[in-house]
């Protein structure tokens, strides 16, 4: 079987001179389809670079990226706009979630942008299993950090998409909410069998993946 | 206040985008009021230096004074200046006109007429001529040749029977253009051929006059004060004639201040509602650097200077730029206005002069005080529109600022929302979300939308086709030669013509059976007289076909057409309202009339009075139903042909008709279609052309307005418009969205400047029509500016989305999501 994500010889400098940063430096890795991957490393280790770059968010310098046998820096910029909407979810730090929208709009907002009809039934059990059924009709900014969080992971899964890419998704929370969200995250990628990535600087998240991958200086040094 | 000064100037660049916006509003502003004043002003001193140039100087004449009136006038002391002036006779000749004048020294200096060569006649049988005026006479002569003149004497009845006088040539005047195109010339006589030989009974004079200068005065106390010297010396007050283009030109005019005053007002108002708009909009995403500063110490007093001199940095920009623009367009301008319009009219007199002027470059348009008035209205403006925006930046909290992201402090805190998504909804839901924001921007494009409207549709109703067609019944208008009172032409009198009528049956069926004729109206006519008025009434009548007309133009009283036939009911027309106001509903007035040599008398009631385009009134007083004229008299009272033709202008037609005239004699081709159309197509031209121009600047600085806002609008949603990219949006999606964004103020500002716009057009047009404005007399929906204005409208959004949308992908995906302020 195919790896979900495979990068090959993945190359992206920012600046110039003195200024040089070398945040993806030639790197290969391989990520199996299924499991939930951690990606650790220091602050400016180019660890969000990669997980960008993972996603099609920003084009490499060089090197490739197959997301489930596609290679995605081949695909125009449209194209790869809409492979994002099908096949990846995104969870990010600070929610990111549209303020005019609310909670339930939120999270079938990437199936109205694929023009898709709403599976009522499995956004509402996405919902149920996220605990936060009777927050629907709740604009953004009347929610606390982790229901904020619960409403990104429900929105990061109603496509389906086949792989799940968080970039540090509780380093807003508080540890007991920490916990509870990675719990949660878990839970559902488990459930729905998809494959999840995540970048994190915390030991016990860590701990709890099925791969870490450690990056320096934006090469891969271990993966466990 | 240092630190304040740099902030100021520091944010200048960090608000690059609005502050570039808001200074080509300011720009353009300036230049608008710079403009506006400059041209107005401009236009009416090179008038003014042209009428100074060409007109005579003095400020006003009585007509008709008696020479003992005349002589207590110059022993008062209530006219600094006068000269008299006396028209004892006309040359006979059939194609010109030629006056023979008497006019003592002041009178010709006051009427700028100077002599070639020779000097001014003394002796009796002096007279002074021009070469134009021997060869219209068929004779010749130079200084000091004997010629034999025919004249006819103007008596109190009308020209006298001829005579025949031998004149010594003492002087002679220069010819032009105008003498030979308007068929008009004048020969000086002295005071001694008057008085020898014409009755003093028979002595009227035309006194010219100066009154004494006051600089302050105003045209209309000058008008004023000579209605008093003439109430004081016992001359009719329609005696009064006032030299009114050479007051105008040297006396304030109290009306035309006003008149820019307001045009002016306009142009603030749209400034101010422009950059007001700008700042409250971009204000939003200010709060919290201002919250910041306030949080580190600044004062409310230091915010509002911020916020102020931020706003005086970019004006600092935006008004000279304004101002240099408006000096090139001020010098521009003028030599390319009186271009157009000199190539029309080279046969005025006071534009050839005005040519003559600008060409040399004799007035100064540009002026210090202009500079000043517009920097400092543009400044002021500047003021005005930053006066909330520092309220605002000044009463934010620190703590408020921080969680301000310009949604209000208070949301209920849910959304009913959508079941499904879509690009429609997301951007409804966007709207929706600032509805103040969205609310401001189209007002204040509607504003200026609505005034488009109004303007534009007041100029289509001004159509020169439609003001043409309101002036003339029918495309040509032929009229019976007639002429009262000359006695060497008693044929001419209207009582002899109507005994021997060129406009007879046959006459008519001629006409109708040219080609391209459709119809004809003949419009019959009887002078009324009335000792109590001094000129004579007309009385004409209209013919079934007019029926409906006459009764709908009814505007006080009532009566119908078949009362009107009875014959002693008429209408009174509104435009003769004017000049007999003393005339009211209900008044029933005994007129004389001549039938042939008898003289009868007829009783009238006026049964109401009507409104009814030039064309149809053409100058009657009372308008009746043509049996009724007709039954008046036993002869054929037909006055003038109304001829319908399938086209507007057809040349061959006009041959034709002038031929049948000719034939016919006695008939002339009085007024056409064409020659209304000309005449109105050159004093609209540049009249559309000025309003336009006005209006799109107008325009460009209102639409700087969505500019601000559709960026702003972007500018504070980078980020979430970088995350809905990352989840799956696409470029085109992204396009597509703020196409409708835009689509959304556009079609708000349309809706509202086309439907408000629309209204208060059809207002001006009520009171345009009612008050025979630029000859407006139908509504005609500006469909084609309002169409301009559609496409203009969307093409500009439609590239302003795509350009925005383009722009943000400058900036890379991830730069976008990580985008704070």
């Amino acid at each position: 079987m195919k790896p979900m994500v495979e990068i090959r010889n993945l190359k992206k400098y920012y600046g110039k001179g003195e200024n040089l940063v070398k945040a993806v430096d030639h790197t290969n890795l391989t990520i199996e389809r299924g499991k939930f991957t951690a990606i650790v490393g220091r602050s400016g280790s180019g660890k969000s670079t990669m997980l960008h770059l993972m996603g099609g968010l920003d084009r490499p310098d060089k090197g490739r990226v197959f997301i489930d046998g596609e290679d995605i820096f081949k695909l125009k910029d449209e194209q790869l706009a809409v492979f994002r909407r099908k096949k990846i979810g995104f969870i990010f730090q600070d929610y990111n979630l549209l303020p005019s929208l609310n909670v339930w709009e939120n999270i079938v907002l990437p199936l109205g942008l694929d023009n898709k009809k709403v599976d009522h039934n499995y956004v509402m059990e996405i919902i149920k299993t996220i605990s936060i059924e009777d927050k629907l009709k709740n604009l953004p900014n009347a929610l606390s950090g982790g229901q904020k969080q619960r409403v990104a992971i429900a929105r990061a899964l109603a496509s389906r998409p086949s792989i799940i890419l968080a970039d540090e998704p509780t380093g807003n929370l508080d540890s007991r909410t920490e916990l509870e969200v990675i719990a949660l995250l878990k839970t559902c990628v488990t459930k729905y069998g998809q494959t999840l990535v995540m970048i994190t600087h915390d030991e016990t998240i860590a701990q709890m993946a099925d791969e870490i991958i450690v990056i320096e200086d934006g090469k891969v040094v271990t993966a466990e | 206040m240092k630190t304040v000064t740099r902030t100021a100037f520091s944010n200048i660049r960090a608000n690059k985008s609005r502050n570039i916006l808001t200074g080509i509003a300011i720009f353009l502003t300036t230049l608008l009021l710079f403009v506006i004043p400059g041209v107005g002003f401009g236009v009416v001193n090179l008038e003014f230096a042209a009428v100074n140039q060409v007109y005579p100087t003095f400020h006003g004449l009585y007509r008709d004074v008696s020479p003992q009136t005349a002589q207590n006038l110059k022993a008062s002391d209530r006219l600094e200046s006068m000269g008299l002036r006396c028209d004892p006779a006309v040359m006979v000749n059939e194609t010109y006109t030629i006056s023979m004048v008497y006019l003592d020294e002041t009178c010709a200096e006051l009427n700028k007429s100077e002599l070639a060569e020779g000097h001014f006649p003394q002796k009796e049988n002096e007279i002074v001529v021009s070469e134009g005026l021997l060869k219209a006479m068929g004779l010749e002569g130079r200084i000091g040749d004997t010629i034999r003149v025919p004249y006819q004497p103007i008596t109190n009845e009308g020209l006298d029977y001829s005579r025949e006088k031998d004149f010594v040539i003492c002087g002679m005047t220069a010819d032009s253009q105008i003498n030979e195109d308007k068929k008009l010339y004048s020969a000086f006589v002295s005071e001694e051929f008057v008085k020898q030989d014409f009755p003093v009974t028979d002595i009227s004079y035309r006194v010219y006059f100066r009154l004494p200068t006051v600089s302050s005065a105003t045209t209309d106390d000058m008008e004023e004060e000579m209605k008093d010297i003439a109430a004081a010396f016992e001359i009719p007050e329609d005696s009064l004639v006032v030299n009114t283009e050479y007051l105008a030109a040297n006396y304030v005019d109290p009306s035309t201040i006003p008149m820019i005053i307001m045009i002016m007002l306009i142009v603030v108002l749209a400034g101010v509602i422009t950059i007001y708009s700008i700042y409250y909009v971009s204000m939003i995403h200010k709060v919290q650097e201002y919250g910041r500063l306030k949080a580190i110490g600044a004062t409310k007093h230091q915010i509002r200077q911020i916020v102020l001199r931020e706003g005086f940095f970019t004006a600092a920009f935006a008004i000279p730029a304004g101002l240099l623009a408006g000096t090139a367009t001020l010098e521009g301008v003028f030599p390319l206005m009186y271009k157009i319009i000199n190539a029309d009219k080279k046969e005025d007199m006071v534009i050839t002069a005005i040519s003559e002027i600008v060409k040399n470059h004799k007035v100064q348009y540009l002026h210090a005080w202009l500079y000043f008035l517009a920097a400092g209205v543009a400044l002021m403006t500047v003021y005005l529109s930053l006066l909330k925006p520092m309220k605002i930046a000044a009463r934010i909290s620190p703590i408020e600022a921080l969680r301000y992201n310009g949604e209000g402090r208070k949301g209920k805190g849910t959304r009913k929302g959508y079941e499904y998504l879509n690009l429609f909804r997301l951007t409804c839901s966007n709207l929706s979300r600032n509805k103040k924001r969205t609310v401001i921007t189209i007002v204040s494009m509607a504003i200026t939308g609505v005034f488009f409207v109004t303007v534009s549709a007041g100029l289509s109703c001004a159509a020169p086709r439609e003001s043409a067609a309101s002036s003339i019944d029918g495309q040509y208008y032929l009229s019976v030669i007639t002429e009262s009172g000359n006695k060497e032409h008693p044929e001419l009198e209207w009582s002899q013509v109507q005994q021997n009528n060129p406009l007879t049956p046959e006459f008519i069926r001629g006409i109708e059976s040219l080609d391209g004729v459709e119809k004809t109206e003949v419009k019959p006519c009887i002078p009324l007289k009335n000792k109590k008025f001094e000129e004579q009434l007309s009385l004409v009548g209209y013919s079934e076909n007019y029926a409906e007309i006459l009764e709908k133009g009814i505007v006080e009283g009532k009566v119908t057409y078949e009362e009107l036939q009875k014959g002693n009911k008429v209408i009174l027309s509104k435009t003769a309202l004017h000049w007999y106001p003393e005339l009211k509903v209900g008044d029933k007035i005994t007129f004389q009339y001549s039938d042939g040599n008898v003289e009868k008398e007829k009783s009238l009631e006026i049964a109401a009075i009507g409104n009814y385009s030039e064309g149809i009134v053409n100058y009657s007083t009372f308008l009746t139903a043509k049996s009724a004229v007709n039954a008046m008299s036993q002869y054929n009272v037909n006055d003038a042909l109304s001829i319908f033709a399938d086209k507007d202008y057809d040349a061959e037609l006009e041959k034709a008709l002038v031929a049948a005239c000719e034939k016919a004699g006695g008939i002339e081709l009085a007024d056409s279609w064409q020659k209304g159309y000309e005449e109105y197509k050159t004093s609209m031209s540049f009249m559309y052309l000025s309003c336009y121009v006005f209006l799109g600047i107008l325009g460009v600085i209102c639409m700087m307005n969505m500019m601000n806002t559709m960026i702003n609008s972007i500018h504070v949603r980078k980020k979430e418009l970088g995350m809905m990219q990352a989840i799956g949006l696409s470029d085109k999606q992204l396009v597509k969205m703020l196409n409708l964004e835009g689509l959304f103020y556009t079609m708000g500002t349309l809706l509202c400047s086309v439907s408000l716009g629309s209204f208060t057009g059809y207002l001006f047009f009520l009171y345009a029509k009612e008050n025979h404005i630029m000859g407006i007399q139908y509504f005609h929906y500006p469909t084609q500016a309002i169409l301009g204005l559609i496409i203009v409208m969307i093409l500009l959004q439609v590239i302003l989305s795509t350009a925005i949308g383009k722009s943000l992908k400058k900036e890379s995906l991830m730069e976008r999501i990580r985008f704070s302020e």
